[in-house]
């Protein structure tokens, strides 16, 4: 591979094994990795390739990027099992916070995650079952990188976004941090409320059956 | 193999009994994304063997204790649909699928970047539609397309091909008269841009200028077989792009 046949060609389709910039001249951006036998940087994914010339960056913005929960990300899931001192649940996908509350996208697979009693709010838990119940959907924050993951809710803006009510099946509505008022037969239950759980903003739609909208 | 008498693979005139020539593959069809309900999707045609792949994940899987620390585990299962051969098959898994699955599942598992997402499994299965020879070899090139849908980081597109021996002549994308009767046959695949060979079979005898020959028809087949994936993939940009 001379460096004098490549081409830069910004903007241009590529697909996973072309050949985007010699090593010396751009390092390895997202969708991109180092090929050390023949001293090139190739396109991993499908999608469009970008240089960034001041960074000296190449990398490829894909097609499609397949969804897993990282550190940091919020995501929202399904509780699916409250035991004395965790909360288990089936995590859907990705939400960003910032700017404004928006579904990203659902992800690649099944995945699920554990809240800890420690970590469900920012204060001590007597009973776990005060703050979360089977079927609740959760807004909450991925703690580690790999399976099996570790949620927190402490942060206000976390907790329980949609839950329905224990004895008639209506839609819970936020009174406050900790409690909810069926909008059916007006029952008061216990939860760890979302800050955002009232927010008109994120609606979201989840293919599978489950249609959540928190409006 | 061993030729069954009265059949005539190599006709007077230097063509296979289809009226192709020695080096000449049938006409090849690519789609990606066919399927709605997998996270990439591919299908695969050549001449009469159709066979399609779907793409799930990276996620977590039922059994825990496949993972790997380090990396994705990538799973494989090759299936071929009752109604995709002359005498329905058995829709149970065959010694056979299996034995293809595991052979399929190594000649993709050093192109995919598979520590891009540790302890998860990535999940592709194969269905082939309609076998006329030259299974294996297109249900790699259909889920190197399927994985590439998927968006699955890899280093490279791969894509296969078989290349026979049929009455002294070698052939290239033998179908399934051919592959029957032939004296050899010889699946290859490989990742042309980084000259990469990530399957190589023979069954049946050749002589060592004989291989290298059948090698580097193999690769040049594979060579197109590649640039029509890249084709494949990019008019779904443009569909996208459309939408
Ligand atoms: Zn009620």
């Amino acid at each position: 591979m001379s460096s004098s046949s490549l081409k830069k060609q910004e903007n241009k389709e590529v697909t996973p094994g072309d050949i985007l910039a010699i090593i010396e001249e751009y390092d390895a951006g997202e969708g991109t990795y180092v090929d050390l036998e023949n001293g090139v940087v190739r396109a991993a994914v499908a999608g469009i390739v970008y240089y960034d010339d001041k960074a000296k960056i190449v990398y490829v913005k894909p097609k499609k990027d397949p969804l897993v929960p990282r550190a940091g990300s919020s995501v929202i899931g399904v509780v699916t099992q409250v035991k004395h001192d965790v909360v288990i649940l089936d995590l859907v996908g990705e939400v960003d916070l910032h700017p404004v509350p928006r579904f990203k996208g659902e992800f690649s697979g099944r995945f699920s995650g554990a809240i800890n009693v420690a970590n469900i709010a920012d204060e001590y838990v007597k009973d776990i079952f005060d703050y979360y119940k089977l079927g609740d959907i959760v807004l909450a924050r991925v703690l580690n990188n790999s399976n099996p993951y570790h949620l927190t809710t402490v942060p206000p803006q976390y907790g329980v976004i949609y839950a329905t009510c224990s004895k008639c099946g209506g839609l819970l509505h936020p009174i406050n941090n900790r409690s909810m008022k069926c909008t059916r037969c007006g029952r008061i239950e216990k939860r760890k409320v979302s800050a955002l759980a009232s927010s008109k903003i994120l609606s979201i739609k989840i293919k599978k059956g489950l249609v959540v909208s928190l409006s | 193999m061993g030729k069954q008498p009265g059949v005539k693979l190599i006709r007077e005139d230097g063509l296979r009994h289809d009226g192709r020539k020695p080096d000449e593959m049938r006409p090849i069809k690519m789609d990606v994304g066919v399927l709605n309900n997998s996270d990439g999707s591919a299908l695969v045609e050549f001449g009469r063997t159709r066979v399609v792949a779907a793409v799930y994940g990276p996620k977590e899987p039922i059994q825990r204790f496949v993972l790997l620390p380090d990396r994705a585990v990538l799973r494989v299962r090759y299936h071929m649909a009752p109604f995709s051969t002359t005498d329905r098959k058995s829709p149970a898994p065959s010694r056979r699928e299996v034995e293809l699955s595991k052979v399929i599942r190594e000649a993709l598992e050093s192109i995919v970047l598979t520590e891009k997402f540790p302890r998860t499994s990535i999940d592709i299965f194969i269905e082939v539609l309609q076998a006329d020879g030259g299974t294996r070899t297109a249900a790699i090139t259909a889920a190197s397309l399927a994985l590439a849908d998927a968006g699955i980081p890899m280093k490279a597109l791969v894509g296969g091909v078989a290349v026979g021996k049929v009455e002294g002549i070698l052939v290239l994308d033998v179908d399934e008269l051919e592959d029957g009767n032939g004296e050899a046959d010889m699946p290859v695949a490989a990742a042309p841009d980084i000259g990469e060979i990530t399957l190589f079979q023979l069954n049946g005898v050749l002589s060592r200028e004989e291989l290298e020959q059948a090698l580097e028809m193999a690769l040049k087949g594979i060579e197109k077989i590649v640039e029509l994936e890249k084709d494949a993939l990019k008019r779904k940009y443009e569909r996208i792009e459309v939408e």
